[in-house]
C-alpha cells in the first residue's frame, strides 16, 4: 500500500505552505502564474503535473528564491515554512539561513554539479557549508550518503569528476547531496525526464524510499502523469499558469473533475487493455499575450460556454480535492446524461 | 507487388571512435548484424533505450548512410544496385521525419518554402501554380491553415512544426515514411494529435510508416509489428500485442515493468536490470545482455543466441537461451492482468469525447449555454 491513504486526514500540519502566488514578467499586463497556492505534508509527495509551459519550474525556482526580481515581478504570495511565515518575495534570504532545510534537484544534473571538482567533495561540502563537520567527518557522511542512493563502491566514486558518471548515476549523486543534511522539504524539477525508463524507475524506487524513511515533504514536479500515480500522495494539475484542480491522488486518476484533466488522462496511450483512438486536447496553449479572460483553459475545452469569461472559483468537495472549473461537479451532468 | 516494402539483410554499422595516430580505436557495433522484413502498409515500431542503435538503423534504411556489411531492399532493389535514376526515386519515395522538426526545417524559408522544396525536387511536372496549389492541399491535410504558408517555423508551437514536418515529408509522394522519435518532443495532448494525424495519414496515402521510439505506450498505440533492440542487436520481434502481452527476452520483460502507468495503486513488479547499459564499446562474450540479466546461466557467457520462433504460431521471434523462463517470469508478473474497469472514470472519458464531437445532448444538459466554435 502506498502512503496515498492517508492523505484524506491530514492529521499534522504541513511542513510548507504556499498562499497565493501571483507573478509575471516584469512590465507585462498578464501574470505568468496565478493564485497558486499549494500545502505540503511531512511524509507526502505533492506532484505538480502539466504541460510544458504550464509554470512549473518558475514557481518552483520562486518559492527557492532563485528568480531575479528584474525579470520576474513576485506581486504576492507567502510561504510558511516550519512554522515560519515569509512573502515569497524574500524566499532567496530564507533559503541563505536555512539552505539545509529546504533542497532542490533539477531535471539535468550537470546544471547543479561543478564539472572541476569530484563529486564526493561536492557532497562533503554541502555538509561543511551548514554543520561544522571536519573533512574527514564529512568525506564519511559523503561516502555513506552515496552508498545510500545505490551507488556501488562508492568510495571510489567519490573521487569520480561527474563527466565519468552515467546519467543515471549523476542523478543519484544529486540525491545525495540534497538529502545529505536532511531536508525537511525537497523540490524534484523533473527529476527523471532525461533518463531511460528502467533507470527512471530505479530512481523512483529510490526517492519513494528515502522520502519515506526521513518523513520528508516533497514537491515533485514533472509532466508525467505516470510517474504522478507511483509517486504522489497529493497532486495539482495547472494549465497556463492556473491550478485547475487539486487533490489527493486517487481523486484526481479515479475521479477527474476538471475537463483539463479529464483531457490529459484520456490522451494518453495505454500499455495494457484495448487499443483505441486517443481523445485529444484541441488547439495549442495559448501564449502569455491571447491569454483568454476568465478560465484560461476555456479556448481548447469542448464544454466551453458564455459562463467561462468569468473566471471560475476553485470548488472544493470532499478529501481536500478541489476544482476551478464553473461546470464541477461534473456528477449533475454525467446522471443526467446516461 | 510484393508485400515487402523494404528489407534488411544482415545489416551492420560499425564505428571506430577514440583511434589515436598510431593506435587502432576501440569499435562501436551501433547496428550489429539486423535483418528484418517491413509489409506494405504496415506500422513497423523500433524500441528500445537510448544508445540501442535505432537511429543508426534507421539511417540505413533510410540508405542515408552505408552499412559496414550487409544491404537494404527497397520495393526489391538493394541500393549497390541502384542507378541515380533509381537513386532519385528512392529519395522521393522513402522520407524522414525527424524527433525535433526545429533544427530540421530552414529558419529562414518561409512554411511554404519548406513544404514547396521538396515539390520542386521530385515533382518536376507541376507549375508554379500547381506547386502552390498543393502546398495549400498538404497544409490543410497535416492540419495546418492555409494562411500559415507565410509564416517562419519559429512562429510555431512544437505541434505544429511536426505538422510541418511531415508535410514536407508528404509532399514528395514518398510510399514509406520512416519517423525518427516523431512524437517525442510533445506535449501529452498534442502528441495525441500527432499520433491521429500519421495513423490518418497512413490510411489516406497508403503508407507504409517505421516508427522508431523510446516510449512503449506510443509504440503500442501507433503499430503492428515491434523489433526490441539492445546494443545494436535485435533481441525481440513480432506483433505488438503478442509481444507485450507475451514477452519473451528479459530485456523487453525488464522494460514493459518499468512503464509507469497512470493508474493509482498499480503496483507492478519492478524487473530490475543489473548494474548499468555497459560501454558501447565494451565487448562483451555470449549474449550481449548477460550480465544484466537475472535468467542468464553459464551458456549465456559464452554463446551468442541465435534470433529464432520462439512460438510456433506466431511471427514472434526472440534471441535468448531461456525465453521460456522469461515466458514464465512473465505470465506470473502483471503482464497480463488489464486494468480494473473504473465506471466512473470510464462515464467521464465518454461524456469528454462526447462533447469534443460537439454533441448536442451535452451543451444542452450543461444549461443554457452558447456552444461555440471550437478551434
Ligand atoms: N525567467 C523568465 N523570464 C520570462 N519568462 C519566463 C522565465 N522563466 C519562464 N518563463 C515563462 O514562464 C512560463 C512557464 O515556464 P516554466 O515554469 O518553465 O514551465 P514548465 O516548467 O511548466 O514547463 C513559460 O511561458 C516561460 O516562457
Ligand atoms: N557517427 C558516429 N560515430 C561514432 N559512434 C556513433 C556514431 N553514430 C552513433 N554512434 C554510436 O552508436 C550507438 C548507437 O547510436 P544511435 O543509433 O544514435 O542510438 P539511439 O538512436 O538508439 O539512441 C551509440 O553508442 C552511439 O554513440
Ligand atoms: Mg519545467
Ligand atoms: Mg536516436
Amino acid at each position: 500500500m502506498l502512503a496515498a491513504s492517508s492523505s484524506s486526514i491530514n492529521s499534522s500540519l504541513p511542513v510548507f505552505s504556499v498562499a497565493d502566488l501571483n507573478m509575471r514578467i516584469a512590465g507585462s499586463p498578464t501574470d505568468l502564474v496565478e493564485n497558486f497556492s499549494i500545502d505540503v505534508f511531512p511524509g507526502h509527495t505533492l506532484c505538480i503535473v502539466g504541460e510544458s509551459g504550464c509554470g512549473k519550474s518558475i514557481s518552483a525556482l520562486a518559492l527557492m528564491g532563485l528568480l531575479s526580481p528584474t525579470e520576474i515581478d513576485i506581486r504576492s504570495g507567502t510561504i510558511r515554512f516550519e512554522g515560519q511565515e515569509y512573502p515569497v518575495s524574500e524566499a532567496q534570504n530564507a533559503r541563505h539561513l536555512r539552505g539545509d532545510r529546504l533542497a532542490m534537484i533539477f531535471q539535468e544534473p550537470m546544471t547543479s554539479l561543478n564539472p572541476a571538482y569530484k563529486v564526493g567533495e561536492q557532497i562533503a561540502e554541502a555538509i561543511t557549508c551548514h554543520h561544522p563537520f571536519s573533512s574527514d567527518e564529512a568525506k564519511k557522511r559523503a561516502i555513506e550518503m552515496l552508498a545510500k542512493v545505490g551507488i556501488p563502491a562508492p568510495a571510489a566514486r567519490f573521487n569520480e569528476y561527474p563527466h565519468q558518471l552515467s546519467g543515471g548515476m549523476r542523478q543519484r549523486v544529486m540525491i545525495a547531496m540534497a538529502l545529505v543534511n536532511n531536508p525537511s522539504l525537497l523540490i524534484a524539477d523533473e527529476p527523471t525526464t532525461a533518463l531511460d525508463v528502467t533507470i527512471q524507475a530505479q530512481i523512483i524506487e529510490l526517492i519513494r524510499n528515502l522520502q519515506k524513511e526521513a518523513n520528508m515533504g516533497t514537491i515533485m514536479i514533472t509532466h508525467d502523469l505516470g510517474v504522478v500515480a507511483k509517486l504522489a500522495t497529493d497532486v495539482v494539475v495547472m494549465y497556463a499558469g492556473q491550478i485547475v484542480e487539486k487533490g489527493p491522488v486517487e481523486a484526481i486518476f479515479n475521479d477527474p473533475q476538471h475537463p483539463y484533466t479529464i483531457g490529459l488522462l484520456s490522451s494518453m496511450p495505454k500499455l495494457t487493455g484495448q487499443r483505441e483512438r486517443l481523445a485529444t486536447i484541441p488547439g495549442t496553449v495559448p501564449t502569455i499575450q491571447s491569454m483568454p479572460s476568465g478560465c484560461r483553459f476555456s479556448s481548447r475545452c469542448p464544454f466551453r460556454a458564455a459562463i467561462c469569461k468569468e473566471k471560475p472559483v476553485a470548488r472544493s468537495f470532499k478529501n481536500n480535492h478541489s476544482v476551478s472549473c464553473h461546470f464541477a461537479p461534473l456528477d449533475v451532468i454525467l446522471e443526467l446524461s446516461v | 507487388m510484393s508485400d515487402i516494402i523494404l528489407k534488411a539483410c544482415n545489416l551492420k554499422k560499425y564505428y571506430e571512435v577514440n583511434q589515436g595516430l598510431f593506435s587502432s580505436g576501440d569499435l562501436v557495433k551501433a547496428v550489429d548484424d539486423v535483418s528484418l522484413e517491413v509489409r506494405r502498409g504496415e506500422t513497423f515500431a523500433i524500441v528500445g533505450e537510448s544508445g540501442c542503435g535505432k537511429s543508426t538503423l534507421g539511417r540505413l534504411l533510410m540508405q542515408l548512410l552505408v552499412p559496414t556489411e550487409g544491404e537494404v531492399e527497397f520495393e526489391g532493389k538493394a541500393l549497390s544496385k541502384h542507378s541515380d535514376k533509381d537513386l532519385s526515386t528512392l529519395r522521393k519515395e522513402v522520407q524522414f521525419v525527424f524527433q525535433d522538426p526545429f533544427s530540421s526545417l530552414n529558419p529562414r524559408m518561409t512554411v511554404r518554402k519548406l513544404i514547396s522544396e521538396p515539390l520542386e525536387i521530385h515533382r518536376k511536372d507541376l507549375s508554379s501554380k500547381q506547386r502552390d496549389d498543393k502546398v495549400k492541399q498538404l497544409l490543410e491535410q497535416v492540419g495546418l491553415r492555409v494562411e500559415h504558408a507565410n509564416r517562419y517555423p519559429h512562429e510555431f508551437s512544437g505541434g505544429q512544426r511536426q505538422r510541418i514536418g511531415i508535410a514536407r515529408a508528404l509532399a514528395s509522394g514518398p510510399k514509406l515514411i520512416i519517423g525518427d522519435e516523431p512524437v517525442s518532443a510533445l506535449d501529452v495532448s498534442v502528441q495525441a494529435q500527432v499520433v491521429n494525424l500519421l495513423d490518418d495519414l497512413r490510411d489516406e496515402f497508403e503508407l507504409t510508416l517505421i516508427i522508431i521510439a523510446h516510449d512503449l505506450s506510443i509504440i503500442r498505440q501507433m503499430s503492428d509489428r515491434v523489433a526490441v533492440m539492445y546494443l545494436g542487436k535485435i533481441v525481440e520481434m513480432g506483433p505488438v500485442d503478442e509481444v507485450f502481452s507475451n514477452p519473451r527476452h528479459p530485456y523487453t520483460l525488464a522494460l514493459l515493468s518499468a512503464v509507469p502507468e497512470p493508474v493509482v495503486g498499480q503496483e507492478k513488479t519492478l524487473i530490475s536490470l543489473l548494474g548499468e547499459t555497459p560501454s558501447p564499446t565494451a565487448s562483451i562474450p555470449g549474449c550481449r545482455f548477460n550480465n544484466r540479466c537475472q535468467f542468464a546461466r553459464n551458456i549465456c557467457r559464452k554463446t551468442q543466441p541465435e534470433i529464432s520462433v520462439a512460438e510456433a504460431h506466431e511471427k514472434h521471434i526472440v534471441a535468448c537461451h531461456f525465453w521460456q523462463d522469461v515466458a514464465q517470469s512473465a505470465s506470473e508478473n502483471t503482464m497480463n492482468t488489464s486494468r480494473t474497469r473504473n465506471e466512473k472514470l470510464e462515464a467521464r472519458f465518454k461524456l469528454y469525447q462526447a462533447a469534443l464531437k460537439g454533441e448536442k445532448a451535452v451543451p444542452k444538459l450543461l444549461g443554457a449555454i452558447e456552444q461555440e466554435e471550437l478551434t
